[in-house]
């Protein structure tokens, strides 16, 4: 079975109805949906049981919701499986995996900056990168309208 | 420990021997080599106008200023990175990065260029259709292509607006 | 009506080479924690990008980072090639990878002078930086500039490595500057000033490199056998091979051997690839913008360089995420420097290779006294050099 195959049926059995679906454009790359409530399930059979690596995280504003993508990469396959999920523009929140995974800590507090999506139980929540008299609910990366 | 100490002294000797590294610039010139991406500079008699280098510049740099009887393409030095796009994308080879790279200058003048070129206005309504050089050159791209009876030189000194007017009329006039 | 009025110096100075807030915690002479503090230039890169063309953004990325600047617009190529399903002509290929490890080399060479500079030996410093200079020269030959080489774009790169010209002086500086660099790693490693300097500070451990998710040398020197070029080959690298350097020891003088190590391994990679470099154009027109997503990874030459871009199908992208290596990798000064003396500090924070690769000012915070004072990057390198002048 391939490594994507494996990956794919460990997340079905674990997250149960919070996994949606996945796609794979070839045998490195993996975009697998799955419900917000179940990415710290996740986050753990990504790591403890695949040996996955925290990439990084991308947020993208689509208007009425933002897509969030964490992407994991397995050096050992050379796979990138990208887990999506989306949550609602109005009070976006996720729960933080920053005690499962400390590398997620700068990349969550980031995302909180630029996005305005609040990291649930992020142990240091603060501002990385923009000055300190930045407007305090001004994201600059959300869009506006 | 000696090796290490023998070592450090045959490196001071191999210094010794050979020539100092740096130059004393600028004291002594150090061109660049062939190739180096340096300060861009037009050839006036290729450039038609057609602000390709305007529309594909990165850092916007590169401006087109048209006022009626002429249109100036101009590029600031300050804004330019040096990229190359511009000379990519010229269709008549005009515009060229030379390996000047020493922009140091005490005068304003120095730090803008630009190229005029004369813009052709409409037969009929007067208004400015484009520069002369370009018209001319879609006039013999276009007499190239076409019977020497089917080109119709007064057509083609109309801008799209009077074309369209005429033509109608001669459609009408049951001339066409 | 009188209006008082501080003059800050620092993060940004004159003197300063690139921004950043380090603040210490001190116990006497024992760091027991570090606040790190970020952001002094960020310029909103992914912004702008998220508002010019593709053909513009390369221009923009390539100037995220003066050293990896290759590195940026190779990895944004890739993952709109990805997204729009382009497939990059070989001779292309080819040269990506050659001027990708050139990269390697010159970058890996000005850390180590940086880093002997900070130990005080500004000797060795001088040699690393005379040996880097011929790799400069070739850039200046091949791409037409030393930084910011605008050789990649979407579809393949822009300008083609000439067999009578480039070849033969690419070939010629690299057998210049091999023995040179293997003398130069022999004078790190047998000198024991130098070592004492440098083994067993700034331990990082295999289980908190993984936690960290630290990537590049940091992690290799720490026992993690991760690299972008082996396990998901890009560019050229399947068909040349990359023999991949990885120590267990997690200290800085592990890490300055494999960055020494690989740059030695680069000079083979690069002639590996003259050899094998096939004819055929070297550019790719591309056709049609498609919807998708395109994720690039690169082995820069401080860890893995990712980049994320969404394509809406119109000329600009909907989003561009990029994440650069060091990123992750500074987070672990954390764990690295505590314990560690306050002449050690500045070493460790330079042994991660950030981007930014100096500190403008180290605050230090006395835990005991609880007095605060400021102290720049120079004064503890030299208070270092003061107290072991003896050795």
């Amino acid at each position: 079975m391939s490594h994507i195959a494996l990956l794919v049926e460990k997340l079905r059995s674990v997250l149960g109805d919070r996994f949606q679906r996945y796609s794979t454009i070839n045998e490195r790359r993996a975009y697998v949906y799955i419900r917000k409530e179940g990415i710290r399930d996740c986050v753990r059979v990504l790591f403890d049981q695949f040996g996955a690596r925290l990439s990084t995280i991308s947020a993208v504003d689509r208007n009425f919701k933002f897509d969030v993508l964490y992407h994991f990469t397995i050096d050992q396959e050379g796979l990138v499986a990208s887990v999506c999920l989306s949550t609602p523009k109005q009070a976006a929140s996720l729960d933080s995996v920053t005690d499962i995974l400390p590398a997620a800590n700068w990349i969550e507090r980031e995302v909180q900056e630029l996005f305005g999506i609040k990291f649930v139980g992020h142990p240091s929540p603060g501002k990385l990168l923009t000055s300190d008299d930045w407007p305090e609910d001004e994201y600059p990366l959300r869009r506006i309208g | 420990m000696r090796t290490v100490k023998l070592r450090i002294i045959a490196e001071v000797l191999r210094s010794l021997a050979s020539r100092a590294y740096t130059l004393k610039y600028p004291r002594i010139a150090s061109p660049a080599p062939q190739g180096f991406r340096g300060k861009l500079e037009y050839d006036i008699e290729k450039c038609t106008g057609c602000a390709a280098c305007v529309q594909n510049c990165p850092a916007s740099a590169l401006k087109s200023i048209s006022d009626g009887d002429r249109r100036t393409i101009e590029v600031w030095y300050g804004k330019c990175i040096y990229c190359g796009r511009c000379e990519e994308v010229c269709p008549e080879e005009a515009i060229a990065l030379t390996t000047t790279y020493s922009l140091i200058t005490g005068r304003k003048e120095d730090i803008k260029s630009s190229v005029q070129l004369e813009v052709s206005r409409c037969s009929r309504c007067g208004r400015p259709i484009s520069t002369a050089r370009q018209i001319d050159k879609v006039r013999l791209q276009v007499k190239d292509l076409v019977l020497p009876e089917e080109y119709d030189a007064y057509m083609s000194s109309l801008c799209l607006d009077c074309r369209k007017v005429v033509q109608a009329g001669l459609l009408l006039a049951g001339r066409i | 009506m009188s209006i008082e009025a501080t003059l800050p110096i620092g993060p940004y100075h004159p003197a300063l080479k690139e921004p950043e807030f380090f603040k210490l915690f001190l116990d006497g002479e024992k760091v027991v924690d570090v606040a790190i503090r970020l952001g002094y230039t960020h310029r909103g890169i992914e912004y702008l990008a998220q508002r010019k063309t593709y053909n513009e953004i390369p221009f923009l990325v390539e100037r995220i980072c003066g050293i990896c600047s290759n590195v940026h617009p190779m990895c944004f190529c890739q993952a709109v090639e990805e997204a729009w399903g382009l497939q990059v002509p070989d001779r292309a290929r080819y040269i990506r990878t050659i001027v990708g490890e050139l990269e390697r080399i010159h970058s890996h060479l000005l850390w180590a002078g940086v880093a002997a500079h900070i130990i005080g030996y500004d000797t060795l410093f001088m040699h690393f930086w005379r040996h880097r200079e011929p790799v400069c020269e070739i850039f200046e030959v091949l791409t037409g500039n030393r930084q910011n080489y605008a050789m990649n774009c979407i579809g393949g790169v822009r300008r083609d490595i000439d067999p009578t010209k480039h070849k033969a002086l690419i070939l010629e500086t690299l057998s210049q500057i091999r023995p040179s660099l293997v003398r130069l790693e022999k004078a790190v490693t047998e000198d024991p000033v130098v070592r004492a300097r440098i083994e067993n500070i700034g331990v990082l451990s295999k289980d908190q490199a993984r936690k960290l998710c630290v990537v590049g040398p940091v992690a290799r020197a720490s026992g993690l056998a991760i690299d972008v070029r082996k396990d998901e080959p890009y560019a050229a690298y399947k068909e040349v091979g990359v023999d991949v350097k990885v120590l267990t020891e997690g200290d800085v003088l592990s890490r300055t051997l494999v960055r020494l190590l690989e740059a030695l391994e680069s000079i083979e990679i690069i002639r590996r690839a003259l050899d094998a470099i096939p004819q055929g154009p070297i550019r790719l027109e591309p056709k049609q913008i498609v919807p998708g997503d395109g994720i690039g990874k690169v082995e820069a030459p401080r860890g893995e360089d990712i980049h994320y871009v969404r394509s809406n199908g119109t000329d600009i992208p909907e989003r561009v995420k990029i994440r650069a290596p060091s990123y992750m990798n500074v987070p672990s000064i954390a764990p690295q420097i505590k314990g560690a003396s306050l002449a050690d500090a500045s070493l460790i924070i330079a042994a991660v290779d950030p981007c930014f690769c100096c500190t403008e000012r180290i605050a230090i915070v006395d835990v005991k006294t609880k007095r605060e004072s400021s102290v720049d990057f120079e004064s503890l390198a030299r208070s270092w050099r003061r107290k072991n002048k003896h050795r």
